[in-house]
């Protein structure tokens, strides 16, 4: 069992090597100039080759690639070109308002998705699976900002249920942390929640073929357990199993329900970034993005081995 | 760009788009269709804004900012007091053509090099799919977003990322399937005979991806739409004064607290192309994945050995019946209507008795066996007779009733043993939940009884195994423990569906074994539905045979095999034991196939293979009345028109 971790988890390394190494040639590739996006058409040339030489740009991209990496291994992201200022601080004060947000929008889209999956897939073929599989396919069809938008308009400014949006760290003021917190959860959960409720139907219909739901039938099992025990412990991995890469769409939600809410996370420094074409901050956010990605793909590997106990470790 | 033109070039493409089974079967698909309606409405709307739209859609007119919807303008007016319906007409110019450039950019480019690595493989193979599968680990709106970065925000930059974006999943998915056709024996055959590498692909290798491929590429338009729309709501797409459908909406959250109606309406047409769309592929997807159509009954019955026979001659002489079934019909409801899988079928069993149940496939037997248990599946229904079960009968108990006896003194042993139990919890947990879902709910109790139960069935170490998982088991092993848990709480009657047909013929002697200290022991009475008359003759007391839905003849084993009566039951054992000595590998074939179910012949329904019925000049009762019903003793019987009449043939 622990050396299939650490065998995964050596398995990341080279990974993110890789993935390091085709990020900077991405960003370098592909044309577009930073430094003429910073000072404009009427920039002199003197200026522009000051700058040039302070962001490293006039040195071949090998080298740029090595400072870039030494840098990274001292946990050192670069300098943002438009605020000159370190990227390593600016991004760590902002990872606690991210991670609020994505577990907080994760939680919502787990108890939306995977109960009315569930009870989708074991009504499978009535009104009320219908019902609920037409809902998660409009659901799945809504772009999320039109979902926030409306929520904003009328939960918030309409209705003046909940603060429409802005963002207080928790540890200053749990209670109002909690009521900003609650609409864009509520959004970000809707991306993931309908492609949850239908792959879990999915999963629920192809288990409930299978054998051992009719023989714990013929055993005489009170309906609960052969609800819990047999059906649910069974789908439940099926659905880890695709569960990580569902997860990319909830990150690239996450940018827009931040930029959306006023949320001050990571997701709006990568959209800063992207309009003012601040390279390093675009690659420094794409990769923590990426690593976070591939982390959890890995948790979610490793809880899929613990649940099925069919996969030989 | 060559590639897309040698494939429009191909008249195969055209073929396969006009003859394949997916489009032939879209019309059919309600989803589909409305899903094409959807899509229809909004290319009539996108066609339409070329030539019309109510307003300018760049008129300012400043006197009728932020009105409300009204008959001048249904969606109401934004900032400057634009139309906005004519500015949502507009946007469509810019949201659809960028979002299908881009899914049709990253189709061609994403196939390309799936189809190029799968079909090549080796090294080239291994690094481009590492690097693709890399690449992959970037959500894909944040890989887009990395893109427009550095191309600057346009509508333009937007397009090519969406392309890049895109023709990642493309190129991912096309090589994994052209892998696993490349390995298919009709491709090896192509390249076996010397076929040119691109007449390969574009004639074998291309149609037999394309069900695959044209699934992804709905999917891949909608997250085009989606994501476009994503990127310029974030200020990324194309620049005012021009308009999308997601740069409406920056607008529309700008102003939420004023005009409700700019963000409102913005949505909808996304919103609607996209479920369009994915109604279209959820049409398309649900054909070409033939698992959407299953059978009722997927249970393959295998072929099996023959084994030495020796007749036991043990006459059960009996008092009280442990089962009655009295001209029990069930009828199960399909597409094409009505069908009657068990036909006015009557059997009794006694106290302690082994029945075999015997009959070809789709004779009916399992759905008897179901119907005992009252576990017909959802289409299934009895539709006349009672099934009493020590004197009560269970058609008209409540399914909580029956459960309480399912597991308890009814229990039903499958064939494929570990398909049948449940893979995560150990093989003691299985034990103890039907002995605590019957009531007993001390847990010290639960795993003494487990344990008990399987020493019973003599599992190997049962400590031990008890805590294991059933696929850590031997197949001989996991039959003995499904055994155990349907003897759980000593049951008067099992029922067991081929338990042996899965296993080695070795093991299958010990299980047999088994299955009569049961009887010895508990004197629990069994149903043993087989498909070998070989394990029918040393294991049974009676015999049943069913055919077409009924059951045709019943006797005591050593009656059925020293003097059957009716035709088919003559002809099986005819087959068994032949006059030239040589031994056939099983069941004699009889001539003809037999019946599907429900589709029965007319009076008695084994007479279009009935050697009786040529032999005696096809007398006409056999094909119009039900034939006769005679008894052999007070508790067997045969139904046959002419029982007495020796078979020429067989002699």
């Amino acid at each position: 069992m622990l050396r299939y971790f650490v065998s995964r988890v050596m398995f990341m390394i080279p990974l993110v090597f890789l993935l390091s190494a085709l990020l900077f040639v991405y960003m370098r590739v592909l044309p577009g100039d930073p430094v003429a996006g910073i000072l404009g058409p009427e920039a002199t040339p003197e200026l522009v080759a000051q700058l040039r030489a302070k962001f490293g740009l006039d040195q071949s991209i090998l080298s740029q690639y090595v400072v870039w990496l030494t840098d990274l291994f001292q946990g050192n992201l670069g300098i943002s070109y438009t605020s000159q200022q370190e990227i390593t601080p600016l991004l760590i004060a902002r990872i606690p308002a991210t991670l609020q947000l994505l577990l907080s929008g994760f939680f919502v889209s787990l108890t939306i998705g995977l109960p009315l999956g569930f009870l989708a897939g074991r009504k499978r073929g009535t009104p009320l699976d219908n019902i609920l599989s037409t809902l998660s396919l409009i659901g799945l069809s809504t772009p999320i900002f039109w979902i926030g938008t409306l929520f904003v308009m009328f939960v918030g400014v309409s209705w003046k249920l909940l603060p429409a949006e802005g963002y207080i760290p928790f540890s200053e003021n749990p209670m109002l942390s909690l009521k900003l917190t609650i609409l864009p959860a509520l959004t970000l959960g809707l991306v993931l929640a309908p492609y949850l409720a239908r792959l879990t139907r999915a999963a629920t219909i192809e288990v409930e073929h299978e054998s051992f739901m009719h023989q714990a039938r013929a055993n005489g099992l009170k309906g609960a357990t052969v609800t819990f025990r047999y059906s649910a412990r069974n789908v439940l991995p099926q659905i880890l199993v695709v569960l990580g890469m569902q997860l990319g769409g909830l990150l690239g939600g996450q940018v827009i329900v931040e930029q959306l809410f006023n949320w001050p996370g990571v997701g709006r420094l990568l959209i800063q970034g992207a309009l003012q074409r601040d390279y390093p901050m675009v690659q420094a956010v794409i990769l923590i993005i990426a690593i976070l990605f591939v982390l959890i793909n890995l948790l979610v590997e490793i809880l899929h081995a613990l649940m099925d106990k069919r996969i030989r470790l | 760009m060559k590639i897309k033109k040698q494939l429009f070039g191909q008249s195969w493409l055209k073929k396969k788009l006009t003859n394949h089974v997916l489009f032939k079967n879209l019309l059919d698909s309600k989803t589909a269709k409305i899903g094409l309606f959807m899509v229809a409405f909004v290319i009539v709307i996108f066609i339409v804004s070329f030539i019309w739209t109510p307003y300018d859609p760049t008129f300012m007119n400043l006197e009728e900012r932020f009105e409300s919807p009204s008959f001048d303008h249904l969606m109401g007016t934004d900032q400057f007091g634009r139309d906005i319906l004519s500015r949502i007409m507009i946007g469509s110019h810019v949201s659809l053509l960028v979002s299908c450039s881009a899914v049709f950019g990253a189709f061609f480019l994403g196939t390309s090099i799936g189809v190029l690595t799968g079909f090549i493989g080796g090294k080239l193979d291994l690094f481009i799919t590492r690097i693709v599968d890399v690449l992959l680990a970037i959500p894909a709106l944040v890989f887009a977003l990395g893109i427009v970065a550095i191309l600057g925000p346009s509508a333009k930059s937007v397009s090519a990322a969406l392309v890049i974006t895109y023709a990642r999943q493309f190129a991912r998915i096309t090589r994994d399937a052209v892998v696993s056709v490349k390995n298919k024996s009709y491709i090896e055959a192509s390249i076996g005979l010397g076929h040119k590498t691109r007449n390969i692909i574009y004639k074998d290798v291309f149609p037999s991806i394309f069900p695959v491929i044209i699934v992804q590429v709905t999917a891949a338009l909608a997250w085009g739409i989606l994501d476009e729309a994503s990127l310029g709501f974030l200020g990324l797409g194309v620049q005012p004064p021009d308009t999308s459908w997601g740069s409406l909406l920056i607008e529309g959250r700008q102003y939420a607290y004023q005009a409700w109606w700019i963000a409102f309406f913005g949505g909808v047409p996304v919103t609607l192309s996209v479920f369009g769309i994915n109604m279209l592929g959820d049409g398309l997807r649900d054909m070409a994945d033939p698992r959407s159509s299953r059978n009722y009954f997927p249970k393959k019955e295998k072929k099996r050995r023959r084994k030495d026979l020796n007749h036991k001659l043990e006459v059960s002489t009996d008092q009280q019946h442990i089962l009655e079934i009295k001209n029990l019909s069930v009828d199960f409801l399909s597409d094409a209507g009505t069908v009657r899988a068990v036909s006015n079928v009557s059997l009794s069993i006694s106290q302690g008795e082994i029945v075999g149940l015997v009959g070809e496939s789709a004779s009916g037997k399992s759905t008897l066996a179901l119907s005992i248990l009252k576990l017909l599946p959802n289409n299934g229904e009895v539709v006349g007779g009672e099934v009493l079960f020590q004197g009560r009968n269970i058609l008209e108990m409540s399914q909580e009733e029956m459960r309480l006896i399912r597991g308890d003194s009814m229990t039903y042993v499958p064939q494929d043993a570990l398909a049948a139990m449940n893979p995560v919890t150990r093989v003691k947990e299985q034990l103890s939940e039907i002995v605590r879902d019957h009531g007993n709910k001390s847990r010290k109790f639960q795993s003494k009884r487990a344990l008990e139960l399987l020493k019973l069935v003599k599992l190997k170490d049962p400590e031990r195994n008890m805590n294991n998982f059933p696929h850590e088991l031997s197949g001989g092993m996991q039959q003995r423990v499904v055994i155990s848990k349907s003897l759980a709480l000593e049951p008067k009657l099992l029922i067991a569906d081929e338990p042996t047909t899965a296993l080695d013929v070795s093991i299958q002697a010990g299980i047999l074994e088994l299955i009569k200290n049961i009887r010895k022991n508990q004197g629990s009475s069994i149903i043993f539905i087989t498909h070998d008359l070989a394990i029918v003759a040393e294991l049974c007391d009676r015999v049943a045979v069913m055919y077409a839905g009924s059951i045709i003849e019943t006797g005591t084993v050593s009656e059925i095999f020293s003097n059957p009566k009716h035709p088919y039951t003559r002809s099986l054992i005819g087959g068994l034991l032949p006059l030239n000595g040589t031994p056939p590998a099983r069941l004699k074939a009889l001539d003809g196939q037999p019946p599907r179910t429900g589709d029965w012949p007319s009076g008695c329904a084994f007479h279009p293979r009935c050697p009786l019925y040529e032999q005696l000049g096809r007398p006409i009762e056999c094909r119009t009345n039900q034939p006769k019903t005679s008894t052999k003793s007070d508790m067997d019987w045969v139904t046959c028109n002419f029982p007495e009449i020796e078979i020429l043939e067989m002699k």
